[in-house]
């Protein structure tokens, strides 16, 4: 409201006032002017201008951004402008296009310029072209892909904008995808898997490639499971279940899923064995939630898996026989090893009473008589006293023998395992009254002394048991060679008979123990035995042990002055009246003084000496040059053998007779082998041995 | 410091056209002002002169935004008000 009679101060005040608004309005600080509707028009006028103003400057912004290219021509199509982007992927200069010379075809690639000829038509008629693909041509002749799209701005000039998004980022990515997808698919069939992707969100699925269809047994035709088909139609029911709960237990973006399960294939309903791998991940363009995954068909190392485990199982089985078996042995073992002590006393206590109650007394006798003798004078009384001490002796010797055949027969060690069978039978019948049928061929010699002496042992010990546990009193002994070379012996029975099986089970009993220990001897040879037997259908055990490599058999040089002391009587050539020198060799003093004393008593004999070892003897033999050597074997070393060889080889005219306790072959094949004339044991009667050194020399 | 019967000792309207920039401004900057310098002791009365400018031709006011001090001493400051100083100076504060 304007003061009617302003004052200066008034004045000044409203210019003041003026100042201030033309300030405002210079400094557009001002939005409107109030005033009637014509105003206001103005005023959204103003606004208009200020829109179209800001307009401009976020598309100037956006077009020196160069994030897209964006240029303007006329309506004849010559480029006016264009922004560094444009520039860029056109190839030409700020200078080309000043020149005003250059239309939009100039930077289409040939095949798109009709394309843009129809985009002008559409564009003088103010419509949009839309998007498309093109491609720049470059001055130096290469090429830009480009998004591309054209307007016309509504102007009187008929001004055209044209913007382009350089692609070439984009196909290059898209061909390095390409590669990738590539590598993948080549990857995973070499890998023999199948590929695929879940939508969990929108339930889709995508097979990636071929090996999926064949793991699932389907055709490309047929469509992809989505999760929810491929839990109800292919898992097996009894996985179903712990599937889903696994699946739904890592149910979120990041996390790995691993699962085998059994699944069906359609048609021929073929169950198959498949591990599935996978990963989650959130989709960046809907955020639905994905699963990347890879499936693989394990069926053959299921199947592996599982012959495994059934080898596995059968061998902890077998494992668990073998140690029971082994427990089993052993405690057999023990209570054998508590047997043989008790047996072993047992044998000490009969060897000891057999000294106590018959050697004994017969020696002690012998002894008496002797006392007898110095005290008769009357030399017939002395006489038959002597007769009886000798008698004594030799019922001495005779019981010596009989402990000694029991002990270990002679009859194996002269005429090997036929004679100790042939021995057993005498055996059997005399002590038990039972008896036994041998058949033995004629083939089974040669046979290892080792193995020889140890069938004899356990047949005679099987024949042990027949006695005291079969009820009979006979049984059959057979022996025969097998084609392999083994020696097969059957001892059967017809009497009360056994369950087998109680063979392993009842290892404190005496006849199993000794079954058990039969066994075990013949294994140590590489042999066996079977047993075949049944409550009341007697027994029947088989033996059978390789044959074994036998020493070559000593024979006797079969030279005129190795005959055997059995041998007949041979025509004498030596003049009877020669005395004949004798050296007499043992490592006994009582028995060289009672040889001695023997051989003096003869008119013919002349003893010339007495030698306690052998290298005496050699000397003696060499000194001496007897006629006849009566020969200890058991000298210790050297013994007789080597004392006979080297004596002879001094002399071979000395006859050596080899006078020994022993009646083993062997050692009997040795002495004649070193050379000896004849064998004598000391337990002949005396006349036998005078008889012997006389024929030896006539022998020649 | 109050008038005496809890009335306000800053009273002021502000003249703004709608939503335009400068009255945007000249809003924000007084509140500004207000809340720093004069707490809860004033009044300010927001008029848009799209809406009623029979209002701002009663008062003379010919360009928006222009704030109008009424107490404690009128004053008329137009545009954007962005100088504080020369607010502070029409309101008589130091």
């Amino acid at each position: 409201m304007k003061p009617e009679n302003p004052t200066y101060q008034d004045l000044e005040n409203q210019l003041a006032r003026a100042r201030s608004i033309l300030t405002a309005i210079e400094q557009g600080q001002v939005d409107a002017i109030v005033g009637d509707e014509r105003h206001m028009q103005l005023l959204v006028l103003k606004q208009t201008i200020d829109m179209i103003r800001e307009n401009e400057r976020n598309f100037r912004a956006l077009a020196d951004a160069n994030l897209i290219g964006i240029g303007f021509s006329d309506s004849s199509g010559n480029v006016t402008y264009i922004n560094d982007e444009m520039l860029r992927m056109t190839g030409y200069s700020r200078a080309d296009v000043l020149s005003g010379r250059i239309k939009w075809e100039t930077f289409l690639a040939p095949e798109n310029r009709p394309e843009l000829g129809k985009g002008s038509e559409r564009l003088a008629n103010q419509e949009m072209v839309s998007v498309r693909k093109w491609e720049f041509l470059r001055p130096d002749g290469g090429r830009t892909p480009v998004l591309g799209a054209a307007s016309r701005i509504t102007s009187p000039e008929g001004l055209q904008v044209i913007i382009a998004l350089d692609l070439t980022q984009l196909r290059q990515a898209e061909t390095h995808k390409w590669k990738s997808d590539q590598r993948l698919r080549i990857a995973a069939d070499a890998l023999d898997i199948g590929v695929f992707e879940w939508n969990l969100t929108k339930n889709t699925a995508f097979w990636e490639n071929d090996q999926m269809y064949r793991i699932f047994g389907r055709s490309r035709k047929q469509p992809a499971l989505v999760y929810s088909d491929f839990l109800e139609q292919a898992v097996d029911i009894r996985d179903k279940k712990a599937f889903a709960h696994a699946f739904s237990k890592v149910l979120q973006p990041g996390n790995v899923f691993n699962f085998a399960c059994r699944i069906h294939r359609p048609g021929k309903n073929i169950l198959a064995w498949i591990e599935i791998t996978g990963k989650f991940y959130r989709n960046d363009s809907d955020l639905s939630l994905c699963m990347i995954g890879v499936a693989k068909d394990i069926s053959k190392q299921k199947e592996q898996e599982h012959a495994i485990k059934k080898i596995k199982n059968l061998l902890e089985e077998r494992v668990r026989e073998r140690t029971a078996k082994i427990q089993s042995q052993k405690e057999r073992l023990r209570v054998l090893a508590n047997k043989i002590g008790q047996v072993e006393q047992k044998e000490r206590n009969r060897l000891a009473a057999v000294l106590h109650d018959h050697i004994q007394p017969l020696v002690v006798g012998a002894r008496m008589h002797l006392w007898d003798i110095h005290r008769k004078n009357d030399i017939d009384e002395a006489h038959k006293t002597a007769h009886k001490v000798e008698s004594i002796l030799e019922e001495t010797l005779a019981e010596l023998r009989s402990l000694t055949v029991d002990l270990s027969p002679s009859a194996i060690l002269n005429d090997g395992l036929d004679g100790g069978v042939n021995w057993l039978v005498t055996y059997m019948k005399k002590k038990f009254g039972f008896t036994l049928k041998p058949e033995v061929d004629d083939t089974i010699d040669p046979i290892a002394e080792n193995t020889c002496f140890l069938l004899f042992q356990c047949t005679k010990e099987l024949l042990l048991n027949v006695v005291k546990h079969s009820g009979e009193n006979h049984a059959t002994v057979s022996i025969s060679r097998t084609h392999d070379q083994k020696i097969k012996i059957i001892v059967s029975d017809n009497g009360n008979g056994f369950e087998p099986e109680t063979f392993e089970e009842n290892q404190n009993n005496t006849t199993s123990l000794g079954l058990f220990s039969i066994e075990e001897r013949l294994k140590d040879i590489g042999g066996r035995m079977m047993i075949a037997s049944a409550p009341g259908q007697g027994t029947t055990i088989t033996l059978t042990a390789p044959a074994g490599e036998t020493e070559e058999a000593v024979t006797p040089v079969d030279s005129g002055n190795n005959r055997r002391a059995d041998d007949k009587p041979v025509i004498s050539f030596r003049n009877p009246d020669d005395i004949i020198g004798i050296l007499i060799v043992d490592d006994h003093k009582l028995l060289r003084e009672g040889l001695t004393g023997l051989l003096k008593m003869e008119p013919d004999f002349a003893v010339l000496g007495e030698a306690a070892d052998a290298d005496t003897a050699i000397e003696l033999a060499k000194k001496l040059a007897p006629d006849v050597v009566i020969m200890d074997v058991n000298l210790g070393e050297p013994n007789g053998m080597e004392a006979t060889r080297q004596i002879l080889s001094d002399n071979p005219h000395i006859k050596v007779i080899a006078l020994s306790m022993h009646s083993d072959k062997k050692v009997i094949n040795a002495m004649y082998h070193a050379g000896a004339s004849a064998y004598l044991n000391k337990t002949v009667p005396s006349d036998e041995l005078i008889t012997k050194v006389r024929s030896c020399l006539s022998d020649g | 410091m109050s008038l005496p019967g809890g009335f306000p000792e800053y009273s002021m309207r502000l003249f703004i056209a709608g939503t335009e920039r400068n009255s945007k401004m000249a809003h924000n900057n007084i509140l500004k002002i207000c809340h720093t310098h004069l707490k809860n002791n004033y009044t300010l009365e927001i008029i848009d002169v799209f809406e009623n400018h029979a209002d701002a031709m009663a008062e003379n006011i010919l360009l928006a935004p222009t704030l109008v001090i009424d107490t404690p001493r009128r004053e008329i400051i137009i545009g954007n008000l962005k100088n504080e100083r020369q607010i502070l100076t029409a309101l008589g504060l130091p």
